[in-house]
């Protein structure tokens, strides 16, 4: 006799919606919360600095026997100038290397922010991380407190022959627009090679009048 | 004769569940967007209706500090995106001269040497006076007046002063 088929091959289950509903009710609260959180202007802050009183590079009392970079970018009406060591158009060398340079201003009346970039980052490599001294030096932020690594260890950084490896003096004429400014502190602060990484050039700068 | 049964009436309809989702898409898309744009610190400035903010590449995080707005009119003490109180106006901002004593904005430098004066009072309660400035200028603000600015508020104690700028995606 032959076995009569099992019913259970033959059920076909209802077809049920998944109940969202509990998904939902924690939706409509993290939709509030984050709307509340979002940033919708994305606003930075660029550091800026007045030269001290008297002039100069170096700053601490211990760096006196330093050699000052006295690294500053002129925006002239018709170019870029970059200066080290003091060295001016008229006395372009210093100990028998030239350390002026300048920029013209690109066909569209411009400045040449890109090329100001490479030419400082040039500046970095060439002259002041041929500076480097053996030891390091702990990093304190603006406010002269010691910086530290995640893992709690005073983070360290490297010292240099110069008292102003981070500073950056600008001179710029009158008339000069914020915006322009800002795109010459942001050409100093930090270069971006091929690869996208980021390294700092000089990003305390130092405001002036063109004289 | 007797009708036939009705092949409808009397039997049971299977209970009708609203259909949601199409709206699950549209809510995870506003997710999606909203966790894009979060901010952990929320927003600790606002912009300044009416002046259009430089756009940069810094990474710097804004601070919650004293914030200074220059429009083409004035000076403005800025306060939640409000302009709350006038300082000097762009023609005592504008004017030029070689004296170092008309670098410094009178109306102004008093008003923060008060702000400096009560901070440094505060530190007595635990509170540290940073000596930290936001400064908010328009673009298109010429770089005497912000130099001014600069050296006003540096002269009444905020050493520490930062350009508000608009992040580059």
């Amino acid at each position: 006799m032959a076995f009569k088929p099992s019913l259970k091959r033959k059920f076909i289950p209802p077809d049920e919606d998944v109940n969202v509903t509990p998904i939902m009710n924690l939706v409509v609260v993290l939709i509030p919360l984050l709307l509340a959180t979002a940033e919708w202007v994305k606003l930075g802050l660029i550091e800026s600095k007045m030269p001290p009183a008297g002039g100069g590079g170096g700053e601490l009392t211990e760096q006196v026997e330093k050699k000052a970079l006295s690294l500053i970018v002129s925006l002239e009406e018709e170019q870029i100038a970059v200066s080290l060591f003091g060295a001016t158009a008229a006395n372009p060398e210093v100990d028998g290397s030239v350390y002026y340079r300048t920029i013209p201003l690109l066909p569209t009346g411009e400045y040449d922010y890109a090329v100001l970039n490479t030419l400082l980052h040039d500046v970095r490599l060439d002259v002041v991380e041929q500076g480097v001294l053996a030891e390091q030096i702990p990093n304190l932020d603006r406010f002269g407190n010691p910086v530290y690594n995640p893992d709690g260890t005073p983070q360290l950084i490297n010292d240099y022959i110069y008292s102003d490896v981070y500073n950056v003096r600008i001179s710029a004429p009158n008339h000069l627009p914020f915006q322009s400014l800002i795109s010459v502190l942001d050409a100093c602060r930090v270069y971006k090679d091929e690869d996208g990484h980021l390294s700092y050039l000089f990003p305390v700068p130092f405001m002036g009048k063109l004289s | 004769m007797a009708f036939a049964p009705t092949k409808l009436k009397g039997r049971a309809q299977p209970p009708k569940t609203l259909s949601l989702s199409s709206m699950m898409d549209m809510m995870t898309i506003i997710l999606l967007f909203l966790i894009k744009s979060y901010s952990a610190t929320g927003m600790l400035i606002q912009d300044v209706e009416g002046i259009n903010i430089p756009v940069s590449t810094t990474a710097g995080s804004p601070k919650k500090v004293l914030t200074l707005a220059i429009d083409d009119e004035a000076v403005w003490l800025d306060r939640d995106g409000q302009r709350v109180e006038r300082f000097e106006s762009m023609d005592v901002l504008m004017a030029e001269s070689d004296d170092p004593a008309a670098m410094v904005l009178p109306g102004l430098f008093t008003f923060l040497e008060n702000e400096a004066r009560q901070g440094r009072e505060r530190e007595n309660y635990g509170v540290k006076f940073t000596g930290e400035i936001n400064i908010m200028a328009d673009a298109q603000v010429q770089y005497n007046a912000i130099l001014k600015v600069l050296k006003t508020c540096y002269n009444a104690g905020f050493s520490q002063t930062d350009f508000v700028v608009l992040k580059e995606d």
